[in-house]
């Protein structure tokens, strides 16, 4: 049976969606300006725009200081909610949009607004040391924030497919009395040492700088890693199912709401802009660990997943065999 | 890695997924250091008991071809080795060649042992 076109979109943006991911950080980042303001008779007219391991080593005025840092912020937020929420169909793809737009937004607010705030009643800035415990705070409060306010967006409905796998794709020999599974693990060959030498230049830059409030950056980035670079994944019968080796994530895509399984060659910068979880160009959820074949599923909704693996026509046959039989036999 | 398991064959489970792993082995789809998957996991999946992948994974440690570390779990042993990629070419010939002659599997693995003699 021939692949009929993909149903509709079934993620429709609401409301919620809207102001996780736009307004909310807009407005923090805004208010990492306007606070500022507020303290602008109690510090000096100079302060510190950027630090050495010394201290601060250029200053300009209080505009220079918000305003620079709110403009990027808010372009910076804007294109991760467009790529997230407008491209992405997957509500996990729309949920890691509102957690990194929370925690950029706290991130960079809270830079004017703790620089701002150790100025003030300040006469020499060039005294002031770098606030790293507010910022460090605040990003961690942020990521808080943001994976709490992520899990309010509610799960898709149900959707299941009614076409076959398409003809071409891999299938397994697997006889009607035979159960398959397919396990394995996956992690990084490359991106495993980007990750450790930018918690290793993470690491050295709050040791140089003694600004012990940004090792929160290194602590974050090993949790990160052990949760965007190794995974678990498993097809059984009951469908496909990917955890982050921490256990902090878990994806579970069930076989009634796949429509085929294939084989795809990933180029991770060029496909998927890096490594780790990623939304590809055409809004595709990207799990990517490394360069090569990956597992290409699509899913009703005009959801697709890639996935890293090797072998991946294995797991796409398996898939495609066990969806086969059971669309064959329904129960 | 692929597991699969047939209830209403007459061989048994352990020995099913024993004889899995272990051709991954000669066919070179594992190799040694790799780490095979926790036997809780491939249970689970396969909705089979755990002491029956245990069973399979000691099975293959007695034989060499793995080994089982306490945390560390079931890795590739290093004595385990791949068959030459000739031997597995000539054994796929050796099969295509009884298919065409409609030699029964018995048949052929009988003559094969007489040749092994």
């Amino acid at each position: 049976m021939s692949r009929s076109a993909p149903t509709s979109r079934n993620a429709p943006i609401s409301t919620r969606q809207i102001l996780w991911t736009f307004a909310l950080p807009v407005a923090v980042l805004n208010l990492g300006a306007v606070l500022p303001w507020l303290w602008r008779l109690e510090i000096p007219q100079r302060v510190p725009l950027h630090w050495s391991f010394d201290g601060p080593d250029r200053f300009g005025s209080l505009t220079e200081l918000t305003a620079t840092i709110t403009i990027v912020g808010v372009i910076v937020v804007v294109g991760i909610g467009w790529i997230t929420m407008v491209l992405g169909a997957d509500v996990s793809t729309r949920r890691m949009g509102v957690i990194t737009n929370t925690v950029l937004a706290f991130l960079l607010a809270s830079i004017p607004v703790s620089t701002a705030h150790a100025a003030r009643g300040v006469s020499d800035p060039s005294t002031l040391s770098f606030p790293s415990i507010p910022i460090g705070l605040a990003t961690v409060f942020g990521a808080a924030l943001g994976v709490a306010l992520a899990f309010t967006l509610p799960r898709e409905p149900h959707n299941p497919a009614v076409v076959l796998p398409a003809t071409a794709a891999p299938r397994v020999a697997l006889s009607d009395a035979e159960t398959g599974v397919w396990v394995s693990r996956q992690f990084a060959g490359t991106s495993i040492w980007i990750a450790m030498g930018s918690i290793l230049v993470a690491c050295a830059l709050s040791l140089l700088m003694q600004a012990w409030g940004l090792l929160v950056m290194p602590a974050l980035l090993v949790v990160v890693c052990m949760t965007f670079l190794a995974w678990d994944i498993r097809v059984d019968s009951q469908g496909v199912t990917v955890r982050s080796v921490s256990r902090l994530i878990t994806l579970h895509i069930p076989h009634e709401e796949i429509e085929t399984a294939d084989v795809a060659s990933v180029s991770p910068l060029r496909d998927f802009g890096g490594w780790g979880w990623r939304t590809g160009r055409d809004g595709s959820v990207g799990l990517i660990v490394r360069s090569g074949t990956a597992l290409d599923l699509r899913r009703t909704g005009g959801r697709r997943y890639v996935i890293t693996t090797h072998d991946a026509s294995t797991p796409a046959g398996l898939i495609n065999t066990i969806i086969d039989r059971e669309r064959q036999n329904p129960r | 890695m692929l597991f699969r398991v047939d209830t209403t064959s007459s061989e048994p489970i352990f020995e099913q997924l024993a004889h899995q792993i272990r051709i991954a082995i000669l066919q070179g789809n594992l190799a040694a250091g790799d780490r095979l998957p926790p036997a809780r996991e491939v249970a689970g999946a396969l909705d089979v008991n755990l002491h029956t992948v245990l069973h399979a994974y000691q099975m293959l440690r007695d034989e060499g071809q793995i080994e089982l570390r306490r945390g560390r779990g079931a890795l590739v042993s290093n004595q385990a080795q791949a068959v030459p990629r000739e031997v597995t070419e000539a054994v796929a010939a050796l099969v295509t060649q009884a298919h065409q002659a409609h030699l029964a599997p018995h048949i052929v693995v009988s003559l094969v042992k007489e040749a092994l003699a």
